[in-house]
């Protein structure tokens, strides 16, 4: 019996374990004396088929004595037939060798001692040698039961067989049971044929229609590199089995609650011992805990993620490389296990938390979705959902074009593939993926994410930085021929990206596409921190806004990244400053920030922090920037007011900035987040040459903007109708409007005919504008006299 | 309770013949929201007591089905109650009776998830919890009704939850439910009951006694049983450690936990302050521990609870309280610290891990004088209990 080799073979470990003393001998006979009751029992419910003798009406000692001689012989014969044997099979002596195997007995309890003592007071009855073959001894004893022995001992074959045509009809297998053995037989197959098969009665599988459980019953197949792994483990001198114990209790204690002592702990175990041992030995119980038959909650991998994070942090490359290089070549020996479904899932979502915590850049991430879109296959669109549920957020975060790109390519993908082929699971799947696009998040991954937020705050503790590594599926999957790619100066960068290159092109397009778009992410993404830098973005907040703003694709994508940075009030009025730099900083004016900021007006808040910044400006314009009059501005405004406007020496950079702006607050005017009373402070009449331009500009920009708008309106009076409304509101302003119409008489209407008259519409409708707003102006004005 | 050879094999409590079985969901006649809620909770094909209960359930039949635990048996009457109720009538439609608190509430999250896409009113109601909060949601009106019998009993007594629409009453881990102080008040409930509601009597174990009393309430019932020898996991290995004495227990379980692969475990402890002791005691080893039993408000309950399944705390310390139903999927290994006074429990209690085909573990701390309970226990479900091999880590 395949268990009962395991046991023996690991006896020297369980030595070690300090463990209770063997119990006496009254408890462990009774407890032998269920287990073989229990035996007996199986047996006789699966001959009964065939007997269908009624067991349950035997005289009870009576039953109990048969069940002695059928245990005892049947032990007696698994160990005498396999003790001898089993070194000289496996060429596992070397473990047992020079050990004293007396602790057997404390291994099966006395229940070895006792039959021991058993088999030779039967030898003395039957006074024969008590030798390795008992067999025959046995057979003498209990003709009955003999026979099937006979059978199992031979050959396990041939007794399951007896047991099919026992129970033929009976389709169900029993799988679990099956499968450790056939896991078993793959280490042991030799050993195999020498034990006792013990009776299984065939059972239905209660987790599958009975009817399609033909169909699967593969065993446990343990990959080379695991097996590797579990034979050092248990096979290693004491030192590594203590460290594995250490890994062991550590991990399995490990908890969001308590993360940060344990990685301390695990910092001392790095201190104490041989960094490489420590290093594989946490990954090959990480990946054990992680790679599980069932899909493991979201939570364990997060705190098991953050864990690699941390260690990676402290330890280095090293430990980051060599856990991902080990997590790939898991997970592609289990991807050829068509029963490995699920332990791939959990690789995976193992994986995007590792990218999430910046563990590994993001190519990785390509790559395994470039190969799960080649071929849409269920367990394919389940890795694909897990990657993009627990990665998207990270990728959306980076590129939200990336994370369009994949779906429509799936989309694409799907099309192609006759709908006969596709379950309604997959559909189910894909329409899931689909969903992420529009942002549609579920509860569990609410408190994921929580989670996630909280390990990264204690990421960020941890002192030192660790870049993400960027690596790339076919690094990992070659390293054999191409050297570790972790390490500087293996010859791998050049043929790498050339291998890359080749494979993309061969590919259909669909796969360039996605190269593509990552490549373009690969270069974007640092590029707008160092960007932001440049900008002399000196805060977190204001670079995260930065980002936020030069990453979007369009306004409405920058709104919603700028609504997700959840800013607080005062941090809020960051958003207008930054916007006003880099409007101010454009070659040319780009109504993007217009249109972002006309949204952000919605806001009081912000509406009133672009005011603030405009007067600001307008002070500078006006060459009084540095004067005490500025106090109404709270202080830490008044610094943050400098941000914008600091440092324009150069008369080009100002007159772009000018120009820049004025269309701005013209845009914000014209689309009436904001009305005229913001040049309530400003003097018409004796303004400066600068403010002037400012204004000449400004106005200009606002009718045509208006005019623009209101052109697709069914209202022909809608621009008029606007521009009222406009001078109706600082209708109490009795000095703003009269400087307002001085203005644009004096300085516009002049102005207009010393320009080119190249743009003869736009000249026109300036007029057109100028006039409706004098006009209202002295009407206002005139109703107000009387 | 003696076993009855003779009397067990007079009585022919089998499985009905000619129960269908059919291997899909597709294939059952549901409605396409209602499958689409069983994709989204992750399922993919009905386990076989699905795939033969819930066509029985549709066709009106009263029904008693056994299986083994965390093979879908919530799921399984959960699907079929929502395939009959119709949601456009804000009347309570099916009441689902069970014995804890914590269950009725994993019971009405089980329907929600499974309603997700036909938008269903499903309400715990459960002792411990706000009475006037009840009595609005269900004077709102829910289809479903899930409650422990107490409060359901004064509920309807109330006349806040009206019975008429009723068709389908529901007795999850019905043994424990027809067993306990509980038999009065499900008696209660079941006369207010419309005298056509179908009855469904779901259960892992369902002893001889309790299916005597089913007779009672239910007619021509269609069976779906399972024999008690099949009653224990084959997926599920179950072992014992001889500690021999009381005190090594504690060592034993911090020495288990340096050498197997634990994610999420579940310790069963015979009474309220042992739980409490333990509890403290891991605290000291540095495991994040929660634990539970009866004693303790129903806020807390509910707090542990949440804790456990969001996976913040790895391990559980319990009472019986939390032996039956509760499903927390990444529970490998359940460990009795105690072995259950009860041989129904021990069936439970082993049954909250290995859910739904998973592989589970469960171990014994067994003490010289627990041999006897052990050897008790194993014979009755005709099962192997092992000791505690080394290498066991490769099946958690």
């Amino acid at each position: 019996m395949p268990r009962q080799f395991n046991r023996s073979h690991k006896l020297p470990s369980q030595r070690s374990k300090p463990r209770p003393p063997p119990r006496p001998p009254s408890a462990a006979s009774a407890v032998a004396n269920g287990k073989k009751s229990a035996k007996r029992r199986k047996v006789g419910s699966s001959k009964s088929s065939d007997s269908s003798a009624a067991a349950a009406d035997y005289d009870p000692l009576l039953k109990r004595d048969e069940d002695d001689i059928l245990y005892y012989s049947r032990k007696l014969k698994a160990k005498s037939g396999k003790l001898p044997r089993m070194p000289e099979d496996d060429g596992l002596d070397s473990i047992t060798e020079g050990l004293d195997l007396g602790f057997l007995d404390d291994m099966f309890g006395s229940g070895s001692k006792k039959k021991s003592k058993r088999a030779s007071k039967r030898a003395v009855e039957s006074s024969e040698d008590e030798d390795s073959e008992v067999d025959e001894e046995a057979s003498a004893e209990d003709g009955d039961s003999d026979e099937e022995i006979e059978v199992d001992l031979d050959s396990d074959s041939e007794e399951e067989e007896d047991e099919d045509s026992n129970d033929e009809d009976d389709l169900e297998e029993d799988d679990s049971e099956a499968e450790a053995d056939e896991a078993d037989e793959a280490q042991d197959s030799e050993a195999e044929s020498a034990a006792v098969q013990p009776e299984v009665k065939k059972r239905e599988n209660p987790y599958l229609p009975p009817v399609a459980a033909t169909a699967s019953n593969g065993g446990k197949y343990i990959p080379p590199s695991l097996r590797k792994k579990m034979e050092e483990a248990s096979g290693q001198s004491d030192e590594a089995r203590a460290l594995r114990r250490q890994c062991h209790g550590l991990l399995n204690r490990l908890s969001e609650a308590n993360i940060a002592s344990i990685a301390g702990e695990f910092q001392q175990l790095y201190m104490h011992n041989a960094r490489q041992s420590v290093t594989s030995t946490v990954t090959s119980i990480l990946l054990e805990m992680t790679a599980q038959k069932s899909i493991l909650h979201d939570n364990f991998v997060i705190v098991y993620g953050a864990l690699v994070a941390a260690l990676y942090k402290h330890v280095g490359t090293d430990f980051g490389a060599y856990f991902i290089q080990t997590l790939v070549e898991t997970f592609d020996s289990h991807l050829s296990d068509p029963d490995k479904g699920k332990e791939c899932s959990n690789l995976m979502v193992m994986l995007s938390q590792l990218y999430t915590f910046q563990v590994v850049g993001c190519s990785l991430i390509y790559d395994f979705i470039r190969v799960f879109l080649s071929d849409i296959t269920e367990l394919n669109t389940e890795l694909l959902l897990k990657l993009i549920t627990n990665a998207g957020s990270q990728l959306r975060h980076d590129d939200p074009a990336a994370l369009k790109e994949i779906i429509s390519l799936l989309q694409g993908a799907v099309k192609k593939i006759p709908p006969e082929n596709l379950n309604s699971r997959t559909k189910f799947l894909i329409e899931t993926v689909t969903s992420w696009k529009n942002n549609r998040l579920t509860n569990t991954s609410k408190i994921a994410s929580e989670s996630i937020t909280r390990m990264r705050k204690f990421l960020g503790n941890i002192p030192g930085s660790a870049e993400a590594l960027r690596v790339t599926l076919d690094d990992i999957r070659n390293v054999e021929t191409r050297g570790k790619w972790w390490l500087v100066g293996a010859a791998w960068s050049g043929d790498g990206t050339a291998g890359v290159r080749v494979r993309d092109v061969d590919m259909d397009d669909n796969d360039v596409d996605i190269s593509a778009v990552k490549d373009i992410l690969d270069t974007a993404e640092p590029d707008w921190l160092a960007l932001a830098r440049q900008q002399r973005m000196n805060t977190d907040i204001r670079r995260a806004i930065f980002v936020a703003i030069m990453g979007s694709e369009d306004y409405v994508d920058a709104n919603e990244r700028l609504m997700s940075l959840k800013l607080k009030r005062v941090q809020e009025r960051e958003i207008p400053r930054v916007v006003l730099h880099c409007c101010g900083n454009e070659k040319d004016f780009n109504p993007f920030y217009a249109y972002v900021s006309a949204e952000l007006c919605k806001q009081h808040s912000v509406k009133k922090t672009f005011q603030f910044s405009l007067w600001d400006y307008f002070k500078e314009l006006d060459g009084d920037m540095d004067e005490e009059d500025d106090d109404n501005d709270s202080d830490d405004e008044d610094t943050d007011l400098r941000f914008v406007g600091r440092g324009e020496v150069d008369e080009k950079t100002r007159r772009r900035k000018s120009k820049n702006f004025s269309k701005f607050f013209a845009v914000l005017v014209g689309e009436g987040r904001m009305g005229l009373e913001i040049f309530k402070n400003v003097n018409f009449l004796t303004s400066s040459d600068e403010m002037n331009e400012f204004l000449q500009i400004f106005f200009p920009a606002l009718v045509s903007h208006i005019k623009v708008r209101t052109a697709r309106q069914k209202d022909r009076l809608a621009g008029e109708k606007a521009l009222v409304q406009l001078v109706v509101k600082i209708k109490d302003n009795t000095v703003l409007m009269k400087g307002i119409e001085y203005f644009l008489k004096a300085k516009i209407e002049t102005k207009k005919v010393s320009k080119k008259s190249g743009q003869e519409k736009t000249d026109e409708t300036i007029k057109w504008g100028v006039g409706i707003i004098c006009d209202s102006i002295e009407r206002l004005e005139r109703s107000k006299e009387f | 309770m003696s076993f009855d050879a003779k009397a067990d094999a007079e009585l022919e409590f089998d499985t009905t013949k000619d129960v269908e079985v059919i291997p899909t969901f597709e294939r059952m006649g549901l409605k396409e929201d209602l499958l689409r809620g069983i994709y989204a909770y992750g399922y993919e094909t009905p386990s076989a007591v699905q795939s033969r209960a819930i066509v029985q359930i549709l066709k009106g039949r009263d029904t008693i089905a056994q299986a083994q635990s965390g093979t879908g048996k919530t799921a399984t009457f959960s699907i079929a109650m929502l395939q009959t109720i119709d949601t456009k009538v804000r009347e309570t439609q099916a009441l689902i009776l069970s014995p804890t608190r914590e269950l009725a509430t994993q019971i009405q999250n089980v329907v929600l998830a499974l309603g997700n896409y036909m938008n269903v009113q499903c309400h715990a109601c459960i002792g411990g919890k706000s009475i006037s909060e009840d009595i609005r949601k269900l004077d709102y009106g829910q289809h479903a009704v899930s409650g422990t019998p107490g409060r359901v009993a004064d509920m309807i007594r109330r006349r806040n939850l009206r019975t008429r629409h009723i068709k389908m009453l529901i007795l999850d881990e019905a043994d424990e439910l027809l067993n306990r102080g509980f038999k009065d008040q499900i008696y209660d409930i079941y006369r207010y009951l419309p005298p056509s509601t179908q009855v469904v009597v779901v259960s892992a174990t369902l002893p001889y006694d309790v299916l005597e009393m089913t007779n009672k309430f239910t007619s021509d019932p269609v069976r779906i049983l399972v024999k008690r020898d099949e009653l224990t996991l084959e997926g599920l290995k179950q072992y014992f450690i001889a500690v021999e004495k009381e005190e090594w227990k504690f060592d034993t379980l911090c020495d288990l936990y340096e050498t197997l692969t634990i994610t999420q475990a579940v310790i069963f402890c015979n009474t309220r302050n042992k739980v409490d002791w333990l509890a403290d005691k891991m605290r000291e080893a540095n495991f994040t521990v929660a634990s539970m039993h009866g004693d303790m408000p129903q806020s807390d309950r509910d707090a542990v609870m949440q804790e456990f399944r969001q996976g913040n705390s790895r391990v559980l310390i319990s009472t019986d309280v939390w032996a039956r139903g509760i499903d927390v999927q990444q529970v490998s290994l359940v460990i009795n610290y105690d072995l259950p006074f009860n041989r129904e429990n021990y069936i439970h209690r082993i049954g909250r891990s290995g859910r739904f085909g998973r592989k589970g573990v469960a171990i014994n701390f067994v003490t010289n004088e627990d041999v006897t309970i052990l050897r008790d226990i194993e014979q009755y479900y005709s099962t192997q209990i092992d000791e505690m091999p080394m290498n066991v880590s490769e099946m958690v």
